[in-house]
């Protein structure tokens, strides 16, 4: 699995380095552009290449990995490779490919290696590397010379000099570096990786409906609403119309089903809408377009990142766990799994890319419009956090980003049969439960807000030099009140709809969920009411619009399984946390979140997944999935899984993701420049105000002399 | 004539216009506005954060008024626009030197 991660990650960093999409224009005239030649490509990408080739030979050696997809790697690197790389001096800097630009004043020099031309930065800004053999272009040279000194790099030590310097004295550090994976390989020793997934023989995805729903799936263990199977033998042989009839008891059944999670899904896609409208009321009036059309945007590039490949990771393997209420989705039934002490755990799903062979299906796609909405809430949280400095290309390849990797991956560990739901194997209660994503959507969605935020660093203003915090006041408090509201609408689909079903196995208390959802939601906003009147002496619009959310996200995992009276605590406790935590992050760790997106969905994600293992009662039972917490007779396995999600949920989001930031602004930066910031983000960055007085119809007077003006005539009643 | 510009409490507005109506006084141009005098700014909190407003919002009444009318003016703003605490606003008077109706081109007098 490693093996497939490591392609990914190296053929997605050559193409980052020569296709940033949508980057910004060089500014200035282009005087001069050397494009590069096929072998100077190859030197550009040879960190990556030698890294695939090592895989390979790894791979040739241990057989790991089947014929088609090295193949499948190899043709891409080349595909990569074959894209023009064009470096362009301009008037007023240097771009690569027309897109990364980079201005003269952010260097001091420019080095001149044997293959390599580095920019030396000024302090605080990124050095610029290019790769290419700088005497088989001199008119290129010629023309940088005009902006910046050329130095002739020095020659640097040979690799072993360079690693005795790097290692002597650091014996203690590499010892303890050494153990970790020391341990790892120990605990993993005697485990395997796989890949092959569901049988030889695979179910045949239904594309006419016609067949998904039979009498037979009533066949059961006796519980109500199922079938014995003698008692359907008999059937089958006394009475065929009873058959017949079950045929269509079956299909209605899951026909009242889809219809549930396709008007949820649809109510949960309006939560764009609320997203849309806290966040750009929260935020400055001179950004507000660019907040807005984040929100706007993040719905199709994440979707499309989502329909590529993100929904084949997140449940390209649920149709072993199986989905009775949309008919099973047995058609999605490849798991990469690792088997370690006797269980298969699953890591990520790969059936269903671009809804494509099986994953065209009536069911599936039931299943995608529900989990699409779902994955689309998750990224446009961090839109809210990052606001206000995030440069429209990083924006626009982080929405890909957490489509296709950081929302799915989690998403099958807890959603997909991957391993935390697998957790109860090794006593853990019934392995983590995440109702409807306190964890998989919110806290991934939180977290990931943290490290944008982190990486990017606060507005300008926001912290003064003597150590005291500026409140920066958000443009439209309206607007976000309205888009609250909006949300809590939605979240009648978030949660309740996340039943997958209204009909048969447990499902009819999808009301006490609505019911659960609706209190805690109401209770957040009066407690951080209550909270902030104590606190401030007045109650805070700005935290009841926080607290209510923070209500509804906390008990969006415990909503399955608690009662409405815990619904009521989960959420009065949130709208507390949430004030607390706020001030927390603006204050001490000095994180500048203008939403109060990390405390409102990372903080009270987190709450919302430890509340299942404290308030959960036992009372529900979907499809015999019954959960119980610590006050409800579980002895804390339970809790621990909990537990266990979470730090997993905060490891993977918040390190996947500052890596990825971190990457991301080393490439190409990720931020504004400090001009754009205080002007505003609007114009510089899309060229469209979000606020503007009407433009008048106004025709500039030709070029050529001043029209003649006739003097003033003396006042006739003077 | 004279310019008699009034920098007022925005809730006093409609008192101080009614009573100007009632004097006679022809027309009045409006304008929001901020500003900051003796009044040092008020307080505000943003998601638990306080911070000062020192720019505080005020409306100008502006109206050009025949100089035997100027006491009377300066009279009612004072009656009408006052609350007795910082804040209540300041009022400048202008010598006018010319004036045109344009819709007629009058001047002077004629163009109130």
């Amino acid at each position: 699995m490693a093996v497939l991660a490591l392609f990914g990650l190296m053929l997605v960093l050559m193409l980052m380095r020569v296709a940033v999409p949508f980057g910004v224009k060089p500014e200035g005239k282009v005087m001069r552009e050397v494009q590069l030649s096929f072998r100077e490509r190859l030197l550009y990408h040879r960190g990556s290449i030698y890294a695939i080739g090592g895989v390979l030979l790894l791979m040739a050696l241990t057989g790991v990995v089947s014929p088609p997809i090295e193949l499948i790697v190899v043709l891409a690197a080349f595909m990569i490779v074959g894209i023009p790389i064009r470096f362009a001096v301009t008037t007023k800097g240097i771009g690569v490919n027309s897109v990364a630009y980079r201005d003269w004043s952010d260097f001091s020099a420019a080095e001149v290696g044997k293959r390599f031309l580095r920019f030396v930065p000024r302090p605080g800004h990124h050095s610029l590397k290019l790769t290419f053999a700088a005497e088989q272009h001199p008119p290129f040279m010629r023309s940088i010379e005009r902006f910046l000194p050329l130095t002739t790099a020095q020659p640097t030590d040979p690799l072993w000099a360079r690693t005795r310097r790097l290692l002597k004295g650091r014996i203690v550090q590499i010892a303890a570096l050494l153990i970790v994976p020391a341990v790892a390989l120990a605990f993993l020793a005697g485990s395997s990786v796989a890949l092959a997934g569901g049988p030889d023989d695979p179910p045949k995805p239904d594309r006419s409906g016609l067949n998904t729903g039979t009498g037979t799936d009533l066949i059961g263990d006796g519980t109500p609403a199922t079938i014995s199977q003698d008692d359907f033998d008999k059937a089958t042989k006394n009475e065929p119309f009873a058959v017949h009839l079950a045929d269509w008891v079956e299909q209605n059944r899951l026909a009242s089903n889809f219809i549930w999670v396709l008007v949820t899904g649809y109510l949960v896609m309006f939560m764009q809408a609320g997203f849309a409208l806290v966040e750009t009321g929260f935020c400055r009036a001179k950004n507000a377009m660019h907040v807005m059309l984040m929100n706007f945007m993040v719905y199709g590039l994440a979707m499309l990142g989502y329909f590529v490949c993100g929904f084949a990771f997140q449940f390209g393997g649920i149709g072993k766990v199986g989905v009775p209420n949309l008919g099973g989705l047995a058609t999605l039934n490849h798991e990469a799994t690792i088997s370690i002490h006797g269980t298969d755990w699953g890591l990520f799903g790969y059936r269903g890319f671009f809804l494509a062979g099986s994953g065209y299906d009536v069911g599936v796609a039931v299943m995608f419009l529900f989990q699409m909405v779902f994955m689309d809430t998750a990224a446009t949280i961090p839109t809210g956090a990052m606001a206000e400095r995030w440069k429209w290309t990083g924006f626009v390849v982080y929405s890909f980003f957490i489509g296709t990797i950081i929302y799915p991956i989690f998403g099958n560990w807890a959603w997909g049969g991957g391993w935390l739901s697998q957790l109860g194997n090794e006593g853990f209660g019934k392995g983590y439960i995440d109702f409807a994503g306190s964890g998989v959507v919110h806290s991934v969605g939180g977290w990931t807000a943290l490290a944008g935020a982190m990486v990017l660093g606060a507005r300008l203003g926001k912290y003064n030099k003597d150590g005291t915090v500026n409140a920066i006041p958000g443009h439209n408090i309206i607007l976000a009140a309205l888009g609250t509201l909006i949300l809590a609408f939605g979240w009648f689909g978030f949660n309740p709809g996340s039943t997958l079903g209204a009909s048969g196995l447990g499902n009819l208390r999808i009301g006490i969920v609505a019911t659960t959802t609706m209190l805690a939601g109401a209770m957040g906003g009066l407690s951080a009411m209550s909270f902030t009147w104590l606190t401030n002496k007045k109650p805070d619009p700005g935290m009841c619009i926080n607290g209510t959310l923070a209500g509804l996200v906390a008990i969006t995992a415990p909503s399955g399984y608690v009662s409405p009276y815990f619904g009521v605590i989960i959420g009065g406790i949130a709208g507390v946390l949430v004030v607390l935590a706020v001030n927390f992050f603006d204050r001490v760790l000095r994180v500048d979140d203008p939403v109060g997106a990390i405390s409102v969905h990372g903080v009270n994600g987190l709450w919302g997944v430890i509340s299942v293992g404290l308030f959960a009662d036992g009372t529900a039972n979907y499809n015999g999935l019954s959960v119980e917490g610590i006050f409800f007779g579980d002895g804390g396995g339970q809790l621990g899984a909990q537990i266990i999600g979470a730090v997993a949920c905060f490891v993977w989001a918040f390190g996947v993701a500052w890596l990825f930031f971190k990457a991301c602004d080393a490439i190409f930066g990720i931020r504004v420049s400090p001009d754009d910031e205080l002007a505003g983000l609007d114009v510089p960055e899309l060229g469209l105000p979000g606020y503007s007085p009407d433009a008048e119809p106004y025709r500039a007077p030709a070029p050529g002399p001043a029209p003649h003006v006739p003097a003033p005539q003396p006042a006739a009643g003077a | 004539m004279k310019k008699v510009e009034a920098i007022i409490r925005p809730e006093k507005l409609a008192d101080v216009r009614t009573a100007l109506a009632e004097i006679g006084v022809p027309g009045v141009t409006i304008t929001d506005v901020k500003g900051h005098g003796a009044q040092r700014g008020i307080q505000q909190h943003w998601r638990g954060t306080a911070y000062t407003v020192d720019l505080l919002p005020k409306v100008k009444i502006e109206t050009v008024v025949p100089d035997e009318l100027v006491e009377r003016v300066l009279e009612i703003v004072h009656e009408t626009a006052r609350t007795g605490e910082i804040g209540d606003g300041k009022v400048f008077v202008f010598e006018i030197a010319e004036a045109m109706r344009v819709r007629t081109g009058e001047r002077g007098h004629g163009a109130m």
